[in-house]
């Protein structure tokens, strides 16, 4: 085999690996009830994630320790992230009857947390910084909510 | 006064290397997610580094040559040529996550779209490079770049306990929940923004700019083991903010603006803005390096003349290849990438390419030809050989664990 040869097949793995692990966040269907919950947990985690980093901001702009812009850039990457998962998770089919009800529980989560997120980020945006504590203040109880499901199916 | 702007380069260069946009959300992603079980890593690269960039140092100075021409010259120009490849990737992917990470810290302050701050920023970069003196540049931006000191007073302001913060540093653990893969992944990660090619390519290609000499050894040895352990302590500071605030809360750190949220819990928007101006200067002077990086290593290569204090008259293809690298990474960015993985993934790829770049360093080091009387000493090659071996090891792991573990997810 020539070096030049070896050179392209080195490159083409290198590539390769790179789209490989590119697309590891892709959703897949599960195809057991132990690798839904294993994805649900997943998901639980990273929505608590973004509700969690929510909560840290709200409890700065509380404090005035925390300028608008700033509040506007965070509670939209949270916000960004948190829809990401809620699709990512909807799009997958749950392998049985069973699956449904759990799905159905981690569902209504989401929604709630995307919409206490949407809340946020319109009223910085509007500059009522003030009523964050305010909009804000289910989201302890929700981060934990979605932390128990994580335990639970962990 | 005069020995502190002394160290500039070294500032700027670990500056670049430590707290650069991959590692201020790589520094913080650890800590968030590890606590302080990664520690030891930071510390090993951090050591790894001082090495090699004062043998670097010392090459340029003593024998005035510049890594990327020792390359060549030690690898012959079909593995040179291998290794330019790699390393120009690696720096052209770090180059274009710096510009973003610029425009992210403006959008921060701003909260205008980054994407539409990109092609100002990219023009301010090459401004600076064009018009401003090296030692200006190095001064503004390595200097400014360490007011993220302010992250070493969010880890006091959080009140930490210390005793606890010790045992974690000093008995590392996987933590629960993660497998070792994943663990080992971040380890080399880490590893990999510590000793990154282009770190020791500007840091020479910039000593032999600032024309060091023999008489300059004292000078080139401060700031390797003066600038860079500031780099380090920066990258540590961050970390173990996310470890201390943001590990407890369960928070996964993706964006840059969590990676601040410490300073503004801990010091208020005052923090928060040295913060953001500390982010602005770090990421803006590693746009600097790597663009004048890139510039460095193919000139150096194909022997063309180069560096920045070369009037673009004289130095042609250089300023060339450094304005077609910053629209190239500008044109990259504003495709919507997104600029941190972008940094992720060019980290696994630079650790592959760690030996390439190490190794010629080790040998004309060694060489007394070149070296006369300044050649290694024992000491010297004694930690260069074990991190030769290191650099091995890693570069071979770096891909299987990146598919092992679907880039540390």
């Amino acid at each position: 085999m020539s070096a030049r040869v070896r050179v392209r097949r080195a490159g083409t793995a290198v590539v390769a690996a790179a789209v490989l692990a590119a697309s590891g966040g892709c959703a897949s269907s599960s195809r057991s009830d132990g690798d839904w919950r294993r994805k649900t947990a997943e998901t639980a985690e990273a929505a608590a994630s973004a509700v969690r980093t929510a909560e840290i901001g709200v409890r700065a702009a509380k404090g005035g320790k925390a300028t608008g812009p700033y509040l506007s850039v965070l509670f939209n990457d949270a916000d960004k992230d948190l829809n990401e998962v809620q699709s990512g998770y909807l799009s997958r089919q749950p392998p049985s009857v069973g699956a449904d009800n759990l799905r159905a529980r981690v569902s209504d989560l989401l929604d709630e947390a995307v919409d206490a997120l949407d809340a946020l980020r319109i009223a910085v945006r509007r500059g009522q910084i003030g009523k964050l504590a305010e909009i804000g203040k289910g989201l302890p109880a929700l981060a934990g909510q979605l932390e128990a499901v994580q335990e639970d199916l962990t | 006064m005069k020995r502190l702007l002394a160290v500039t380069l070294g500032i700027l260069t670990a500056i670049g290397g430590f707290v650069d946009i991959g590692d201020l959300v790589a520094s913080s992603l650890v800590g968030a997610r590890f606590g302080f079980a990664l520690v030891w890593m930071l510390a090993v690269g951090l050591v790894g580094i001082c090495v090699y960039a004062e043998m670097a140092g010392r090459v340029a100075a003593v024998a005035g040559r510049p890594t990327f021409d020792l390359v060549r010259e030690r690898l012959g120009p079909r593995i040179g040529l291998a290794n330019l490849a790699a390393s120009l990737l690696v720096t052209l992917l770090t180059l274009a996550a710096e510009l973003a990470g610029v425009a992210l810290a403006v959008e921060l302050l701003s909260s205008v779209p980054y994407l539409l701050w990109v092609p100002a920023v990219t023009l301010l970069v090459w401004l600076v490079i064009w018009r401003v003196r090296f030692e200006t540049m190095e001064r503004i931006f390595g200097l400014l770049g360490l007011v993220l000191i302010v992250f070493v007073v969010a880890v006091f302001r959080l009140d930490p306990s210390w005793g606890d913060v010790l045992h974690q540093v000093t008995h590392p653990a996987v933590p629960q929940g993660e497998g070792v893969p994943t663990y080992l992944y971040y380890a080399i990660a880490l590893f990999a923004s510590a000793m990154t090619p282009y770190e020791v390519f500007f840091f020479s290609s910039g000593g032999i700019e600032e024309k060091w000499k023999p008489k300059d050894l004292a000078t080139v040895r401060v700031n390797a083991f003066l600038g860079f352990p500031l780099g380090g302590l920066l990258a540590l500071s961050i970390m173990a903010a996310a470890a201390l605030l943001l590990h407890p809360a369960g928070v996964s750190v993706d964006h840059l603006s969590q990676v601040v949220l410490p300073t503004s819990v801990a010091l208020g928007k005052f923090g928060l803005g040295l913060a953001l101006i500390g982010v602005f200067a770090a990421t803006f002077g590693a746009s600097l390096e790597t663009a004048l990086s890139s510039g460095y290593t193919v000139a150096q290569y194909f022997g063309w003349r180069w560096g920045k204090t070369a009037a673009p008259r004289t130095a042609s293809r250089f300023h060339l290849v450094v304005i077609v690298a910053l629209l190239a990474c500008s044109a990259l960015i504003l495709t919507g990438l997104d600029p941190v993985k972008v940094t992720e993934y060019s980290l696994v790829f630079a650790a592959v390419a760690l030996p390439l770049t190490y190794l010629p360093i080790l040998v004309v080091a060694n060489d007394p030809e070149y070296m006369g009387e300044h050649a290694n000493g024992r000491l010297a090659n004694t930690l260069g050989t074990v991190y030769l071996v290191i650099v091995l090891v890693i570069s071979v792991a770096a891909l299987p664990l990146m598919l092992a573990t679907k880039a540390g997810q």
